[in-house]
């Protein structure tokens, strides 16, 4: 309503403006063609008043349409000074060079309405000489007077203090001066917009600035030529002055109207652009053709974020950059894009909406498009991620299709299974490793994938590998199974690690128990070679001359011994073992095709490929060699060399194990046969010393009594003597007997068991098989093992019977003492089956106590009649070179 | 009648104590012999009532002398001897032809001749 009312009004002040300036025209004495004026003046002063007026409508906060009206009637007022009347003629004097001002202000301030700095001094110089100057001279200048172009008949100054026809001259050429350094500054300033604008704004510039510098343009060329043709009160300058002037707001009308027309034919040329362009981004060329701008882009905004991507789906930073624009496009109330141009005047921007209403349905439909690619692009980046990782990762990654082709390899599987790349992709796993999983594609097509699995795996070189998978399975956008991929760990140096640390805790737990020492030895040989992947292991004993030896143990995976127990071996030539004694350290030979001598030649004959060799020191001195070998294409571990000296250890702990043992139960034995023996001693001298002596005494005695009457004082003295010295050598013999039972010494065991028997207070069946003789250590302890059993049985059991079975053949003697009683003996307790279990112990034997509480009570003595304790080492050469 | 005795034993001090107890309580002792073989051929060549005999030799033992000499004909009747008690020996002493056993320390005539009767 208030844009009505300002029309209305200035509409009114241009018709009572123009009917007076008519009136003055019509009656005015200063120029004889005052009609001539009204008839190019008046459309100029229309033309502005009116195209300000339709910029107002457009724009009403823009300061354009304002000057616009003020150059019409700022350019009215000038022809003020045509009228007869002395107040109006002062006051056109006055208002009559406002326009130029003006009109500078409306070029610098176009389209915008608004003035930079450097502008504003340029409007401001133009106001001060148009404006200032004018009311400056005012005082002083009676043009009636002056004869300087104004008519003698015009009104009078009601304002002139006194005619200055100097100060008016110098003023004036100061003015002109002043006026055109204003005009070329600010076509300077023009010049350079024109330059720095787009093509968006040089289209809204054009008119403005085409009909602006014609009009100036024209002027001055006419001024200059009728100056120089000394042509004075001329119309002519003024009718092409008008014209020219005309043009300003005939231009800038027909640039709304061109826009108008623009947004009409931008929106066909985008629609046919849209209709011809399919490829992402189309969509933005045909923008930036309907909207002439090259530099505009199209972000798009991504469904339910508040990402913006260009139309490949690439992320889009929308922190505008210096002298760019946004427009943001809605659809649907909601923002779908953004589109980022070059800076657009306010005329233009109802271009850019023009365009995009009819343009949302494909931008909406872009932007779909353009979030898909976003999406893909980053499954895509992810994808790559996640292959950078497998790239990198010290796993072996792996990709198969559903044929079972290696689609993808990291360069890791290529490390541990000597196969390149190229040579791996495009072929399918079990071509390349017939020992995988045969059944591994038939579980990824039925989707029963097993996540984890262990496979061995055999490289190029012939290694056997173990390989910890996890496999997932590879699915096409649809959900479709296309394959799968694994990733796996090589876990076979930890999987040996593990498996050599159990192998030695049992070849250890057999030295620790005594084990037979060819026992652990074969036990050696097949941990040690199953560790390290050998089909064969032996352990040599170096004999007396250099370079020879004899297998003493062996193991193989087949069942024949390539290498036989007792089988001589001669080592020459650069093989394994001959290293392995040349260095004193673990040697291995990965082919024998290429080694030289006698044992390789045999060796290969029994289709030995590699051995690894490790010597066996004992008691400081080189005593074998440990041996794993492998046939066919295995190959041996390839840290063998590191790990078959733990074993070589191992037999030589077993070696001194044995010695030290098998010293320790001789010195036992002997400990105890020299026991055995002092008692011997000691029983026989009492026997013939004391107890001779005290039986020579008895019978004296006995004599002298038979010489001495019953009633004779000495009768009973040496009665009692006697009496005395029996009790005497009864306690003598029961001592003699307890430090050694003679009658074993002198009758055997058969008969000191009868004694033995005869005197328990518990009837005894006793049942003695002796198949060969017993050495008397192994004697002595039978017969102590029944002695203690019968004086325990005689003391606890309570028994009815005892049944003692004694039996013997070539290699041992066994001693059962079993009895009915009460039972609940514990061997613990008491010293005298502990120091019995010592003695059997010494021997080699073995003494066990079963006496379960009210079942009677059994001991049985296992004794081995080889004394010498457990395997004998002088067998085994320890320390001693084998003849 | 004396009965005609041979001690065979490997002490001469026993011997002659043996003796002199045997003959004091009415025995005649014949002969005496320090070892096994030497009894045996002593008693072949005596043919003694009965041969005192130690268990321990120095050769053999009593139990072999024993089976020996009366085993063979002319009726010698043998009782073993020894500084040791007679259950050491268990069965052997049973076994061995001799007509008993009889302790150093507790030898008597009358103990000979109980064993005899």
């Amino acid at each position: 309503m208030r844009a009505r009312r300002v029309t209305i009004a200035v509409l009114a002040a241009l018709v009572l403006a123009t009917i007076g300036i008519c009136q003055v025209e019509a009656t005015t004495l200063t120029h004889k063609n005052g009609d001539m004026y009204i008839g190019f003046g008046l459309p100029v002063v229309w033309a502005f008043v009116v195209a300000g007026l339709i910029a107002l409508r457009r724009r009403p906060g823009n300061r354009t349409g304002w000057l616009m009206i003020g150059i019409g009637f700022g350019w009215l007022c000038s022809a003020l000074t045509d009228s007869r009347s002395d107040v109006v003629f002062t006051l056109g004097m006055l208002l009559a060079n406002i326009w130029p001002g003006l009109m500078v202000h409306l070029l610098l301030s176009y389209p915008s309405g608004t003035l930079d700095r450097r502008s504003r001094i340029i409007v401001t110089a133009g106001y001060a000489i148009t404006l200032g100057v004018g009311l400056l001279l005012v005082p002083f200048s009676q043009p009636r007077t002056d004869g300087l172009g104004a008519s003698p008949r015009s009104a009078d100054n009601l304002l002139l203090v006194s005619h200055q026809t100097t100060l008016i001259n110098v003023m004036q050429v100061i003015a002109f001066a002043v006026a055109i350094a204003v005009l070329a500054a600010a076509l300077v300033v023009l010049g350079q917009r024109w330059r720095a604008a787009t093509p968006a704004m040089r289209r809204v510039l054009a008119p403005m600035y085409l009909t602006g510098a014609t009009a100036i343009g024209v002027t001055l060329l006419v001024v200059a030529i009728l100056q120089i043709a000394h042509v004075v009160g001329n119309m002519l300058s003024f009718y092409v002055f008008c014209i020219s002037f005309t043009a300003i707001p005939v231009g800038y009308l027909f640039g709304i109207l061109r826009t108008r027309l623009d947004r009409g034919s931008a929106v066909q040329t985008l629609v046919t652009t849209l209709r011809d362009q399919r490829t992402p981004g189309g969509l933005e060329d045909a923008l930036r053709v309907a909207l002439s701008d090259p530099t505009l882009e199209v972000a798009y905004r991504r469904a339910g974020t508040d990402e913006y991507v260009d139309a490949n789906g690439e992320h889009v930073d929308l922190e505008p950059a210096d002298g760019r624009a946004t427009t943001e496009i809605e659809h649907d109330g909601e923002v779908v894009a953004v589109l980022v141009h070059a800076p657009v005047p306010p005329e233009e921007t109802g271009l850019i909406d023009a365009v995009c209403g009819p343009a949302a349905m494909a931008i909406e439909n872009e932007r779909l498009q353009a979030g898909l690619r976003a999406q893909i692009q980053e499954v895509t980046a992810s994808e790559r991620r996640l292959r950078d990782v497998l790239e990198n990762v010290h796993l072996l990654a792996v990709s198969l299709d559903l044929d079972g082709r290696i689609t993808f390899a990291n360069q890791h599987v290529a490390d541990v299974t000597g196969w390149s790349r190229e040579e791996l992709v495009g072929r399918t796993w079990l071509e390349m490793f017939p020992t995988g999983d045969r059944y591994y594609l038939d579980r990824v097509r039925d989707e029963r994938i097993l996540v984890h699995d262990e496979m061995p795996l055999r490289t190029r070189s012939g290694e056997e590998r173990s390989i910890s998978w996890s496999n997932t399975l590879d699915r096409d956008a649809a959900g479709r199974v296309i394959g799968s991929t694994s990733i796996g760990e090589d876990v076979t140096d930890r999987n040996r690690g593990v498996r050599q640390e159990e192998a030695l805790r049992r070849l250890a737990t057999m030295v620790a128990g005594a084990a037979r020492p060819d026992e652990i030895f074969a036990a050696v040989c097949e941990e040690v070679a199953r560790l390290l992947g050998g089909q064969t292991g032996n352990l040599v004993r170096f004999g007396d001359g250099p370079g020879t030896g004899t297998v003493v143990a062996g193991w193989a995976e087949e069942s024949d011994i390539p290498m036989p127990i007792g089988a001589e071996v001669a080592f020459d030539g650069p093989t394994a073992i001959a290293e392995a004694v040349r260095t004193g350290r673990p040697a291995r030979v990965d082919d024998y095709a290429r080694v030289d001598g006698d044992l390789a030649d045999r060796l290969r004959g029994l289709g030995v490929r590699s051995s690894v060799a490790a010597p066996v020191a004992a008691d400081g001195r080189l005593w074998g060699a440990i041996i794993v070998s492998t046939t066919g294409d295995a190959i041996l571990a390839r840290d063998a060399e590191a790990r078959i000296g733990q074993f070589a250890e191992v037999v030589a702990l077993c070696l001194s194990s044995t010695e030290a043992r098998a010293q320790l139960a001789a010195s036992r034995a002997r400990i105890v046969a020299a026991g055995d023996a002092e008692r011997r001693r000691l029983e026989r001298n009492l026997h013939d010393g004391a107890q001779q002596r005290l039986v020579a005494l008895s019978l004296a005695l006995r004599m002298a009594r038979a010489a001495v009457a019953a009633d004779h004082p000495a009768a009973e003295l040496l009665d009692s003597a006697g009496d005395e010295l029996m009790q005497a050598l009864e306690e003598l013999r029961e001592l003699a007997r307890g430090i050694h039972p003679a009658v074993l010494s002198d009758q055997g065991l058969r008969a000191a068991l009868g004694a033995l028997t005869g005197r328990s207070p518990v009837p005894v069946r006793l049942d003695v098989e002796l198949g060969s003789e017993l050495p008397p250590p192994v004697e002595a302890a039978a017969y102590y093992v029944v002695a203690e059993s019968l004086t325990n049985i005689a003391k606890y059991a309570e028994a009815a019977v005892v049944e003692i079975v004694v039996r013997s053949d070539g290699q041992g003697a066994r001693v059962e003492v079993r009895d009915d009683g009460v039972g609940g003996a514990d061997p613990a307790t008491g010293t005298g089956l502990r120091g019995l279990a010592d003695r059997v112990d010494a021997l080699g034997g073995v003494l066990r106590v079963a006496s379960p509480a009210g079942a009677g009570t059994t001991v049985t003595a296992e004794l081995p009649l080889d004394t010498a304790g457990p395997e004998p080492p002088v067998a085994l050469g320890v320390g001693e070179p084998a003849g | 009648m004396a009965l005609r005795v041979l001690i065979v034993d490997d002490h001469p001090g026993f011997r002659a104590r043996a003796r002199a107890l045997l003959e004091s309580e009415g025995f005649e002792v014949v002969g005496e012999a320090g070892s096994g073989a030497d009894g045996v051929r002593t008693a072949r060549e005596l043919a003694p009532d009965v041969v005192l005999l130690d268990i321990q030799l120095p050769d053999t033992d009593g139990f072999a002398v024993a089976s020996t000499v009366t085993g063979e004909d002319g009726g010698v009747q043998v009782v073993l001897t020894s500084s040791r008690d007679g259950s050491d020996f268990g069965a052997l002493v049973g076994s061995c032809g001799a007509r008993g056993f009889i302790a150093k320390a507790e030898l008597s005539g009358a103990r000979v001749a109980a064993l005899l009767r």
